[in-house]
C-alpha cells in the first residue's frame, strides 16, 4: 500500500513538472509571437501613416548643389536625418535642413536635401531622384537639366 | 494515476487558455491599429484625388520686389492656405511669403471656387517659373 502511494506521488510530481515545463515553453513561444505581431503591426501602421512628396518644380531644379525639397504629406512626424537619397539609382550622401525654422519634420513641414556628391556626375539630360523614409515609403521625382 | 492525468489536463487547459488570450489580445490590438492607419491613408489619398489648384496669374512688381500669385481652388476639397508652399525659379521661397488672402481676407479656409492671393517678397528679378503646392502635395505650375 505504501509502495503504491509512493509511486503515485512520484508519477504525480513527474507529470506535474512535465506539464508545467511544457506550459512554460508554450507560454514563452506565444509571448514571443505576440510581441512579434505587435512589432510588425506598429511597423505597418507607421508605414501607412507615412507619406512624402517631392515638391520641386520640374521645370527648374537647382543643381549647384542639387536641392530636393520634400514635404511631409503623411500624418506622423518623421526623422529627417533617417532618409535615404538615390540619384539616378546611386545612393548619395547629402546634408538636410528643416525649412521655416521647424524643429521637427512634422506633417506639412518641408525639408531641403542638398546633394553635393551627385552634382559633378550630373550632366544634361534626364535624371531621377528617389527619397526613402525610415519606414520604407518613398517619393520619386524625374527632371531634365 | 487518474489524479495525475487530471492535474496535467488542468495545467494544460490553463496554459492554453492564457496563451490564447495573450495572442488574441495582441492580434486584435495590432489589427485595430492597422485598420486606423488604413483609414487615415485612404482619407489622405481620397483628399489628394479631389484636390486641384490652378494658378491664374503671377505678377512681378520690380519696384517692391514682390511676386503676387493668384491661385484658384479648382478641386472639391477645402484647403488650408497656411500649408501652401511656394517655389520660384526652382528655389523654395515659402519663408518669404508676406500674405495669403482668400477672397481678400486672411482665412484658414480656402474653399473650392475661392481665389487665394499670395504675395512673395524679396523677388528682385522677374521669375520665369513659379509653383504653388498644397498641404497634401498637389501642385500647379506657372510659366512666363
Amino acid at each position: 500500500m505504501v509502495d503504491s502511494t509512493a509511486s503515485h506521488m512520484i508519477f504525480f510530481i513527474a507529470a506535474t513538472l512535465v506539464a508545467v515545463s511544457a506550459s512554460g515553453l508554450l507560454g514563452g513561444v506565444v509571448l514571443k509571437l505576440a510581441n512579434d505581431v505587435d512589432v510588425k503591426g506598429d511597423e505597418l501602421r507607421e508605414s501607412l501613416r507615412t507619406d512624402i512628396t517631392i515638391i520641386n518644380d520640374p521645370g527648374i531644379v537647382p543643381t549647384d548643389p542639387l536641392k530636393i525639397y520634400v514635404k511631409n504629406t503623411g500624418s506622423n512626424t518623421l526623422d529627417h536625418d533617417a532618409v535615404s537619397v538615390f540619384v539616378d539609382g546611386q545612393f548619395v550622401s547629402y546634408t538636410v535642413s528643416l525649412m521655416n525654422s521647424a524643429s521637427f519634420w512634422r506633417p506639412s513641414e518641408v525639408i531641403e536635401i542638398q546633394v553635393t556628391e551627385a552634382t559633378a556626375a550630373m550632366g544634361t539630360g534626364d535624371h531621377q531622384v528617389r527619397v526613402i523614409t525610415e519606414s520604407g515609403r518613398y517619393a520619386d521625382f524625374a527632371f531634365r537639366i | 494515476m487518474a489524479f495525475s492525468a487530471a492535474a496535467v489536463h488542468i495545467i494544460f487547459a490553463i496554459a492554453i487558455t492564457a496563451a490564447g488570450a495573450i495572442f488574441a489580445t495582441s492580434v486584435f490590438n495590432a489589427e485595430d491599429a492597422i485598420e486606423g492607419a488604413w483609414r487615415d491613408d485612404w482619407d489622405r489619398r481620397d483628399a489628394a484625388v479631389h484636390t486641384e489648384i490652378t494658378i491664374s496669374n503671377a505678377i512681378h512688381e520690380p519696384s517692391g520686389s514682390t511676386l503676387t500669385i493668384h491661385v484658384n481652388n479648382t478641386g472639391s476639397v477645402t484647403l488650408d492656405p497656411a500649408l501652401t508652399e511656394i517655389i520660384v525659379d526652382g528655389e523654395y521661397v515659402t519663408a518669404q511669403v508676406s500674405s495669403r488672402l482668400v477672397e481678400g481676407t486672411s482665412s484658414t479656409v480656402w474653399a473650392p471656387g475661392d481665389e487665394l492671393v499670395i504675395i512673395v517678397t524679396s523677388i528682385t528679378t522677374a521669375p520665369s517659373t513659379a509653383s504653388v503646392i498644397t498641404g497634401n502635395g498637389i501642385a500647379d505650375y506657372w510659366r512666363t
